[in-house]
């Protein structure tokens, strides 16, 4: 029990450090989001990785630490810094208030996990061995050996996340998936009741913050109890919760205007959609088909600054994973 | 030759066109000077990235190409009539152009004198296949199609291993403009690349220097004419040649950026953008000297660092850059990372190289012959008193460069990374073609420094003008032995190859193979461009059992085979084909006849071999022969065999033998019976032995002797292979 809930804790703090990195240099920030950016990044990182034919676990000519792995752990270390630096002032100075919500979220989010019941999940044995396959074989490699192209081989994104964290802490996928897939859970739940809260505008109030989140997640787990969730479906219900907080905020952040040539929201929003597409294509191609509307529509009402910094997603996203992009519109 | 000047022209005006409104919309102000020269590089590589992120979404260049093109051409009409630039070409500018020309009509002299149609050439190096057929490739399919699907073993070793998919890319896309085939295209991009980086020298030259007409007339012609450059250009290394304009990109961009107030300003700026978008296409095309460019930005820090010259502003730059450039190019970066430090670290990075010392003695140029004043390539070493003091003059002409330069600093952070990878690979590991490399990835840069330590001691105009004539002279006067040897030896996609475009294998629905199968001694150059040929429309066409050892002569019975019909540059396989499919005035393709029941059947007379006068020798040499020495053949067994056919009877067989020393002894075989022995001597004669008649008509004849002798322990030549007897002539009467 406390290595599980030790282990949770790393890869809930991990994931919003990572998250953290990013949301740093947002202009509008809400930092319940944060371990999902986390997500983003570790599953773009270790596919792009994959791409060049570096397995999670497997060691490249047998060079020692020359996986995907050690290599994402670098990449990352290598964002942290490169986000750091570009801070104009220290932007990290939190006030006490704000400590102390965050401190009570995590602390929130670990105790769900904990006593979460296991039949929530159903059992998704492809995820478990996908993962596993992952960390000796690359999906480049895949690719090439089979000479064919499938689903299963680049709606990779969940089985990278969980192999990637099975390596790093050691343990086996399957307890890596049980964690994530509860963390996925409750961070739903603390989204969409931080969400609520910011409609109603009682955000302030930590009290309504914790009976919100209460009921929210009797209540899933009571859906659950009629029906299991699997952790693609969590995981894209997480990423479509993101996706629109994130798009929403950045056109009204757009309307004030960007003075940067890639803004990190942009940033994070074309990871978000390359997200999708690793994880499940059809939300990937409505995900599109809406930006592109979006697009036509900002630019047939004259309101070229969206539609050009909707345009700019779409070029990014192409920019850092076009092969992904090409995949998921095949299929 | 007026197909290959007009695409020439073609190309440049192509380059110019459609580059000039992106390179006005890209280039920071501060380069805006040079815009005349820097247009070229800024299209190219932008058309590297942008091409290579499309091949991998999944669409084909020929589909990119005129969606790219049509975006560039109306970019540079809006740019242009906005506006409205006065075009001045001056006196540098004019001398620049007529330079950079020839320079390219110098490299493609093997195309317009000999071959008489666009192609390419090289001067052994068989690397240019790949471009070629992966440019082809990539016309039509995309890179993330080549991962998914069957692709030939050579597109694969290019588009998979190394992920070098630049060069393809790049010659793909004026394939797609111009409606060219690969073979046509690969050796004149880079000869036109290679000419289109020269005034990068000058440009460089004056960012680090001054401008100068004499430094650019010396600097310009150094590069041009650097034998050491143009023996890769001539190799077809297409990597490489593209590498010296990124590199100097690079530079230039560093120079004009790093270390000056453009350095501080926090956003994200052009600078920033054309300098990941170069490193970009840098690890799309040629990641491999990667590390001559970024160590020394590592070295750099710790000198701004040390003199305290606001570090923290250049880091942040260049962690953007870095960022920026991640994001672009990731997967390359890393499988780089993965492949250079495999290679260099992972496996015997002293293991022998497939390649010919450059000469013999002293294989490692020295400064003097670096920077192209005496040929490595063509001449002896000098004498070492001579070659030190030469080469000490050299190194303290550039020394005085670097001390006279704009940001010497930087420069020097340059220059000792540059000299450790001179010695890592010259006295660490006595590897001369590593050293080569070496040399060649930096030999630029010196020029530069070399000039502008020249320019520096030597300030009178006629000094000036008269160290340019005399080193000028030099380093022309070993191009043009370099280019003579290129013109006397080179090899081409020559006409009768290209003539196996005829070939309708629309029609042919089984594999074909071609002379490499049934002949080791095919040259490779061969081997690939019949291959190119044959097989690239259609991978199904290629045989199953590959090009390897293992393949050769076990063609089976009645296969579709493309034979040489005579001898050119190489002996074609002496094979027999029967039911000839097609042939046109260089090849044919038939089925093989090989088996004795085939061979009873065809009409050529196979009861006499005469050596070297007939069409089919090989097929009845069946073991145990060496490759034919004009009219001779001699054996490398100690047991070798032939066949004869004779539909008439017959009762005796003659041949004509020699052994390499006295006493060999001889037993003949018939058909399993031993009709006789005899002993050979070291002069031709002709022995005649009884034999029986044969009822199916083969005579199967076999030899035995005692001894293998080696050419080389009897003195008679440097021949150091095992071999028994000789022989001009079997024949059953």
């Amino acid at each position: 029990m406390i290595t599980y809930l030790l282990n949770s804790v790393f890869i809930f703090a991990s994931l919003f450090v990572i998250g953290s990195l990013f949301i740093i240099h947002f202009k509008k920030p809400n930092w319940t989001f944060a371990p999902w950016i986390g997500v983003l990044f570790i599953i773009n990182i270790t596919f792009l990785i994959n791409l060049s034919k570096i397995p999670i676990a497997k060691n490249v000519y047998d060079i020692r630490f020359f996986n995907a792995t050690i290599f994402t752990v670098i990449i990352l270390m290598f964002i942290a810094a490169a986000s750091l630096l570009q801070l104009n002032k220290l932007s990290l100075r939190f006030s006490k208030k704000e400590i102390l919500n965050m401190s009570l979220i995590t602390v929130l989010i670990v105790v769900c996990m904990s006593v979460l019941p296991n039949q929530i999940f159903d059992t998704d044995t492809s995820i478990i061995n996908r993962a596993q396959d992952l960390k000796n074989l690359s999906i480049t490699n895949e690719l090439m050996i089979n000479n064919n192209i499938q689903n299963m081989n680049w709606q990779a994104g969940i089985p990278l996340l969980i192999a990637f964290y099975s390596e790093l802490l050691n343990i086996p996928v399957i307890d890596i998936a049980r964690i994530i897939g509860r963390l996925f859970f409750v961070l739903i739940a603390v989204n969409i009741a931080d969400l609520l809260l910011i409609v109603v505008n009682l955000n302030k109030k930590r009290v309504y913050f914790i009976i919100t989140l209460s009921i929210l997640l009797f209540i899933m787990i009571l859906l659950s109890q009629i029906k299991p969730i699997s952790l693609t479906t969590i995981s894209m219900i997480g990423l479509i919760i993101l996706i629109s907080h994130l798009t929403l905020n950045y056109i009204s952040v757009l309307k004030k205007g960007i003075q940067t040539f890639v803004a990190p929201e942009e940033l994070v929003i074309a990871t978000a959609l390359l997200t999708t597409a690793s994880i499940l294509s059809i939300f990937f191609k409505i995900y599109l088909a809406v930006f592109v509307s979006l697009i036509l529509v900002e630019f047939i009402r004259n309101k070229k600054i969206s539609s050009f910094g909707l345009l700019k997603i779409l070029v990014i996203m192409i920019a850092i994973n076009p092969m992904l992009v090409g995949l998921a519109l095949k299929i | 030759m007026l197909e290959t000047i007009i695409y020439l022209i073609l190309t440049l005006i192509t380059i110019y066109i459609l580059g000039y409104g992106v390179t006005f919309c890209l280039l920071p102000n501060k380069l805006k000077l040079y815009i005349l020269w820097l247009i070229p590089w800024v299209f190219i590589l932008l058309t590297i990235v942008i091409s290579t992120l499309f091949s991998l979404l999944g669409l084909s260049v020929s589909f990119t190409a005129p969606f790219l093109s049509t975006i560039y051409f109306v970019l540079s009409a809006y740019i242009y009539l906005k506006e409205k630039p006065h075009i001045l070409i001056s006196r540098e500018n004019s001398v620049m152009f007529f330079i950079i020309f020839m320079n390219i009509i110098f490299n493609i002299i093997p195309i317009l004198r000999r071959e008489g149609i666009l192609t390419t050439i090289s001067l052994g190096n068989n690397d240019v296949i790949a471009y070629a057929t992966a440019a082809d490739y990539l016309m039509n399919h995309s890179l993330q199609e080549s991962f998914h699907t069957k692709v030939l073993l050579t597109l694969s070793n290019l588009l998979h291993d190394g992920y070098r998919w630049g060069p393809s890319i790049l010659t793909a896309f004026f394939m797609s403009i111009f409606r060219l085939q690969g073979y046509q295209l690969a050796y004149l991009i880079q000869a036109i690349l290679f000419g289109l980086t020269i005034p990068l020298i000058y440009v460089l030259l004056r960012v680090l220097y001054k401008p100068s007409f004499w430094g650019m007339l010396l600097s310009t012609t150094m590069f041009a004419f650097n034998a050491n450059l143009l023996y890769i250009l001539y190799h077809n290394f297409f990597g490489q040649v593209l590498f010296w304009g990124i590199e100097m990109m690079l530079f230039i961009l560093f120079f004009t950026y790093y270390g000056t107030a453009e350095e501080h300003k926090l956003r994200i700026n052009r600078f920033d953008i054309l300098i990941s978008l170069t490193i970009s296409a840098l690890y799309f095309s040629y990641h491999e000297p990667a590390m001559f460019i970024f160590a020394p930005l590592v070295l750099y820090i710790f000198w701004r660092f040390l003199s305290k010259n606001q570090p923290v502003s250049f880091i942040k730059k260049l962690f953007l850059t870095a960022t920026i450039t991640l994001s672009i190019s990731s997967v390359s970066i890393l499988n780089a990372f993965i492949v250079d430090f495999g290679q260099s670290f992972g496996s015997n990075k002293d293991q022998p190289i497939g390649w010919e010392l450059f000469r013999q003695q002293i294989p490692y140029a020295n400064p003097y012959e670096a920077l192209g004043f005496y040929s490595i390539h063509s001449f002896p070493p000098l004498p070492n008193s001579i070659a030190i003091l030469l080469s000490l003059l050299v190194l303290f002409l550039i020394s005085w460069g670097i001390f006279k330069s704009k940001q010497k600093n930087f420069i020097i952070c340059f220059t000792l990374i540059f000299f450790f990878f001179y010695y890592w690979t010259g006295i660490v590991h006595h590897n001369f073609f590593a050293y080569n490399r070496a040399i060649t990835y930096t030999l630029p840069f010196f020029i530069i420094l070399f000039t502008v330590g020249l320019l520096e001691i030597f300030k009178k105009w006629l000094y000036q003008i008269s160290l340019v004539i005399i080193l000028a002279g030099l380093v022309m006067f070993s191009a043009i032995k370099l280019n003579k040897k290129f013109r006397s030896s080179y090899i081409a996609v020559d006409k009768s190859i290209v003539s196996l475009r005829e070939v309708s294998l629309q029609n042919i629905s089984e594999p074909i193979y071609v002379e490499s199968f049934v002949e080791p001694t095919v040259p490779h150059w061969l081997q690939n461009w019949t291959g190119y040929f044959i097989y690239q429309t259609d991978v199904n066409q290629l045989p199953k059992r590959f090009n390897d050892t293992s393949s050769i002569n076990k063609v089976p019975e009645n296969s579709l085979v493309l034979i040489g019909k005579y001898s050119r540059w190489y002996y074609p396989p002496k094979r027999i084909l029967s039911n000839i499919i097609w042939e046109n005035e260089y090849y044919k393709i038939g089925r093989l006849c090989n088996r004795d029941e085939c061979l009873k059947r065809v009409e050529e007379d196979l009861s006499s071999l005469i050596v070297g006068k007939n069409d089919w020798e090989n097929v009845l040499l069946t073991n145990g022969w060496s490759v034919r020495e004009g009219d001779e053949r001699w054996t490398n067994s100690l047991m070798p065999s032939l066949r004869l056919v004779k539909k008439t009877p017959a009762s005796k067989i003659t041949i004509d033998a020699q052994s390499l020393v006295e006493q060999q002894t001889m037993r003949i075989f018939v058909n399993d019976k031993q009709v006789g022995e005899i002993q050979l001597t070291t002069k031709w004669a002709v022995y005649s032995f009884p034999i029986e008649n044969s009822t199916d008509g083969i005579y199967r004849i076999k030899f035995n002797f005692d001894n293998l002798n080696s050419p080389d322990e009897l003195e008679l030549n440097t021949d150091t292979g095992s071999i028994s007897a000789g022989f001009r002539s079997f024949t059953i009467e």
